[in-house]
């Protein structure tokens, strides 16, 4: 498949301070590569600080890499200014109403990346913002409204109806659901699975939600501690996850079904190690139930099974 | 030994600019010893409002009627906030979703588990440390001694929920509330939260009152499930019941809604979305989103009761399966 | 989740129209917008209004006493004052000279100051540790005395008097709009812009300013009212507004002499700025009261 966007190697460290005072650094992203098709949905999984949403906002020329580059159709985008990324990719946020001016009305909110990058004529923009709102469900007698007026499916209707203004060839969607109810979750997952055959559009589409993750996209990434430990087709993947980090996210997905057991104690600890400490070896291994000595020497090279790529010693197994 | 929590009739309203909204109508629920029960809805559904009211932690807009509030036996009714605060941590006790508004950020660990103890005359300093660091080490706090003396602030969010958990068992209540304890925690470390609190209060045989929006949750931790719209109960059951065989449209939909019912024509959802509380129509609540809706809905549903299920709906149970589920996967213009 | 009073709000009104509704019900914010508007139009219509020209001497009627004491008539209702100007028509033209020189006075140092805060908090780092050195060493300096020093430098003329005063006041709001554009600046509202491809300029101007607006216009209701107390304490000591204008400040200083025959001369302009400076911080309180549900999100 040929590839839109590409995330070659890419790492970010921050400097922090410590609680004892000395500065320390923060590995968010050790080497991480990836390649999202045209008109592919890409899944990125792993639980906070995995560094996803670093991730993402490399990915939306918000963040810089401390090294590694992002390429858009082979053209490295990394460097250069926000603009060139906002022409290609553009960002849905979690909480809806958190990512709207709130003293900006609707159609304002909407026609943003149209206004910022002078694309059009005043009239054409208008004309774009409201053509874009219908096509997401929001009627036009909303466009004067303030975001404080908008329940949160509305809202993130909005910020849909504004990432794709610009006509973007990616969509990072940062937990885009996460925040909603579930009755509403459902109407804004189809709305973007809805525009993706008409907008030929890839989606980037990052959460921790397994379930949801494995109905929105054709392939997983699964991420832990700044690096993919397993990725490759979603179905693949969790029909038999090779990575032991996989298996204890895909099994601590709790789908309602009741009588079923909560998943047993013995899945492994679910305590994440401090990502200014990450552990030698296997990052993996302080909680993993089959780590041995190979794995605190060694750091596992990722190794191919079928279209399915797994960074663990015991992958095979 | 008495019912943990039963309260009844009780109506909530929330004074906002432009007037007083109702968020909270007639509400019922009771929590049996050593029982698990669920309450379940949106936002909004006033879930949450409802717990806080059995605790009074109302905020200071809110005002609150009802007909009686019975915590461990105790009528609390009547009883003066002074009196109402003996009982608060040590017949009932509460775990918010965030930690770390809960916890002081000054004092370490187990002083703040202690303390609870102490306060409300349980024994000794010495019992209480003893206590303390039985049950970090039953909610699954490694070198719980040495956690003892460390600040909140040490401690990464999974642990300090586990702190929580400890410390609202602390004084051995009949009753522990948590507001979505599990949300804010990384699916992992929820699952083994959840497990540890449903163990402890199997083994404890207190009563437990989890407020949730997520239905993976409920299954699995539920012995009776309450579902709330728009401040009202709208139906009631044992968990197996509510999700085989829910009555209530609502329910069906929300039970129909969990993106693991997903099928290839999408996922599925409730069209519209839960009415703002001020324009809450007199009659069901949830009507204007219902495809059984009809005249009758109009005017107030009957409450109907089956043994241990109840539904507030104009349909009785064999009608109200045999309607169409209100969820679609259809894309709805709104309108 | 959402706080059950997200949903419970009308959701058929504006941010605006929520905003003047709780105004009206704010008594305190209508009494001080209503007694604001008097001293305004005082001031607007200073000519229309005031029965003689503030500056007309007349010797043969000076000091003349005012109606209630004896001998006092209808026509000069405050009397008169020591060189024979009518009081009354002083004290009304009295107004145009404080609002004046508070408003510009709170206006230029609003500007300064938010431009200022905006940069120290969104940029941060070096920016911000320069913007912070300045507003240190401003907050170190003796105000007041520099003020009086730079005025018998460069004499008093009502520009000089405006950017005098709001040099005095600058820090207040860069210390506010920089704290919250820190807390703004990482909003996703903010990022979304970023990705959008809006320039820095954009982002700090249209999609910043316009949520620190309601805190300036609070700060800048508090910083207005002491302008006006700092520009009579200088005309008072001889260093604001020179005569023969009418200040309020200045006939305080000139009605002193009088003082004991004559203690209106003093009370009615002491008043005259004791109620503008209670209206106006008692609007910007109720100005923060009724602006503050949605700076809270």
């Amino acid at each position: 498949m040929n590839s839109v966007l590409e995330v070659e190697n890419v790492t970010r460290s921050f400097a922090v301070r410590g609680q004892d005072g000395k500065p320390k650094q923060v590995q968010a992203l050790r080497g991480v590569t990836l390649a999202v098709g045209a008109n592919e949905s890409v899944g990125i999984a792993g639980e906070s600080g995995c560094g996803k949403s670093t991730l993402a906002k490399i990915m939306l020329g918000l963040d810089t890499p401390t090294s590694g580059e992002v390429r858009m159709d082979g053209a490295v985008l990394t460097g250069g200014s926000t603009r060139a990324f906002a022409r290609e990719v553009q960002p849905i946020f979690q909480d809806p109403l958190g990512s709207l001016n709130p003293r900006r009305t609707v159609e304002q909110n909407v026609r943003l990346p149209l206004d910022a990058m002078r694309i059009g004529t005043p009239k054409e923009r208008a004309a774009r913002a409201l053509d874009l709102m219908s096509k997401v469900g929001l009627p036009e007698r909303y466009r004067h409204t303030y975001p404080s007026q908008l329940s949160g499916g509305q809202a993130q209707r909005v910020a849909i109806a504004r990432a794709l203004t610009p006509q973007p060839r990616v969509l990072v969607c940062d937990e885009p659901t996460s925040a909603l109810d579930t009755s509403v979750q459902a109407q804004i997952l189809n709305l973007l699975l809805a525009m993706r055959p008409e907008t030929g559009i890839s989606l980037v589409f990052i959460t921790h939600d397994l379930i949801v993750l494995e109905r929105m996209c054709e392939r997983v990434v699964v991420m832990y501690l700044g690096e993919v430990v397993e990725t490759g087709p979603t179905t693949e993947v969790l029909a038999t996850p090779r990575h032991p980090y996989t298996r204890m996210l895909w099994r601590s997905s709790l789908t309602p079904d009741p009588g079923a057991e909560l998943p047993p104690a013995e899945l492994g600890n679910a305590i994440t190690p401090d990502p200014a400490n990450i552990p030698s070896g296997c990052a993996f291994r302080t909680r993993c139930r089959h780590a041995t000595d190979l794995c605190n020497a060694e750091a596992p090279a990722p190794q191919q099974f079928g279209n399915v790529t797994v960074a663990c010693h015991y992958a095979a197994a | 030994m008495s019912q943990p929590l039963r309260m009844s009739g009780v109506s909530i309203d929330l004074k906002l600019t432009g007037g007083r909204v109702a968020v909270v109508r007639d509400v019922d629920l009771s929590v049996g010893a050593g029982e698990i029960v669920c309450l379940v809805g949106e936002s909004g559904s006033g879930k949450t409002i409802t717990a806080l009211a059995a605790v009074r932690l109302l905020p200071r807009v809110a005002g609150m009627r009802s007909r009686s509030v019975v915590i461990d036996g105790t009528e609390t009714r009547d009883i003066t906030d002074k009196a109402f605060g003996a009982l608060l941590g040590d017949r009932v006790s509460i775990v918010f979703q965030n930690p770390m508004s809960s916890l002081n950020p000054v004092l370490t660990i187990g002083e703040q588990l202690c303390e609870a103890y102490l306060t409300h005359k349980r024994g000794s300093r010495a019992e209480a440390e003893v206590r303390a660091i039985d049950l970090l080490e039953r909610v699954g706090v490694s070198a719980a001694a040495d956690r003892m003396r460390q600040f909140p602030h040490q401690l990464s969010g999974g642990l300090r929920q586990r702190v929580m958990i400890a410390l609202a068992f602390m004084c051995e209540p009949a009753l522990v509330i948590g507001d979505e304890p599990t949300t804010a925690l990384d699916v992992t470390m929820q699952a083994q939260t959840l497990r540890l609190l449903k163990d402890l209060a199997r083994d404890t045989g207190i009563g437990l009152l989890l407020i949730t929006h997520d239905l993976g949750v409920v299954s699995r931790m539920a012995d009776r499930v309450v579902v709330m719209y728009a401040g009202r109960v709208v139906e009631e059951g044992t968990c197996e019941e509510i999700f085989a065989h829910p009555i209530h449209p609502y329910t069906r939909g929300l039970v129909d809604c969990a993106p693991a019912h997903a099928s290839n024509g999408g996922f599925l959802s409730i069209p519209g979305e839960v009415p703002a509380l001020t324009a809450t129509p007199v009659g069901c609540d949830f009507r204007s989103r219902c495809p059984s809706a009809h005249a009758d809905c109009h005017r107030e549903p009957p409450i109907r009761e089956e043994g241990a299920r109840r539904w507030r709906c104009v349909m009785d149970r064999k009608t109200a399966q045999a309607a169409p589920t209100p969820a679609s996967a259809a894309l709805e213009a709104e309108g | 989740m959402a706080n059950p009073s997200d949903r419970a709000g009308n959701p058929t009104l504006s941010p605006r129209q929520l905003m003047v509704m709780r105004a009206v019900g704010h008594r305190g914010f209508i009494i001080g917008a209503f007694v604001t508007a008097l001293y305004v139009f005082m001031a607007v219509a200073a000519p229309l209004i005031a029965p003689f020209d503030p500056l007309d001497q007349n010797l043969l009627a000076k000091l003349a006493p005012p109606v209630w004491q004896d001998g006092g008539s209808w026509q000069h209702p405050l009397g008169t004052d020591s060189v024979g100007r009518d009081y009354l028509s002083r004290l009304i033209f009295g107004a145009r000279i404080s609002i004046m020189i508070g408003f510009f006075a709170a206006l230029v140092s609003a500007i300064v100051g938010t431009s200022i805060g905006l940069l120290g908090g969104y940029f941060g780092g070096r920016v911000d540790a320069v913007v912070m050195y300045i507003v240190n060493v401003k907050l170190a300096m003796p105000g007041l005395l520099v003020a009086l020093a730079l005025v018998s430098a460069f004499g008093s003329s009502f520009v000089t008097l405006v950017i005098i005063l709001s040099l005095l006041f600058w820090d207040r709001y860069a210390i506010v709009v920089r704290t919250l554009s820190q807390q703004f600046r990482n909003q996703d509202f903010v990022l979304a812009a970023r990705a959008a491809g809006a320039s820095t300029a954009r982002i700090l101007f249209r999609e910043l300013l316009p949520n620190l607006m309601n805190a300036v216009i609070v700060v800048l209701t508090l910083e207005m009212a002491l302008a006006i107390v700092i520009e009579a304490a200088l005309s008072f000591l001889g260093l604001g507004v020179r005569p023969p204008n009418p200040s309020w400040g200045l006939m305080i200083s000139e009605g002193r002499q009088y003082m004991f025959f004559r203690p209106h001369l003093v009370i009615a302009p002491g008043v005259a700025i004791l109620g503008l400076v209670i209206a106006i911080n008692v609007l910007g309180d109720g100005f923060r009261d009724i602006a503050a549900p949605e700076d809270r999100r």
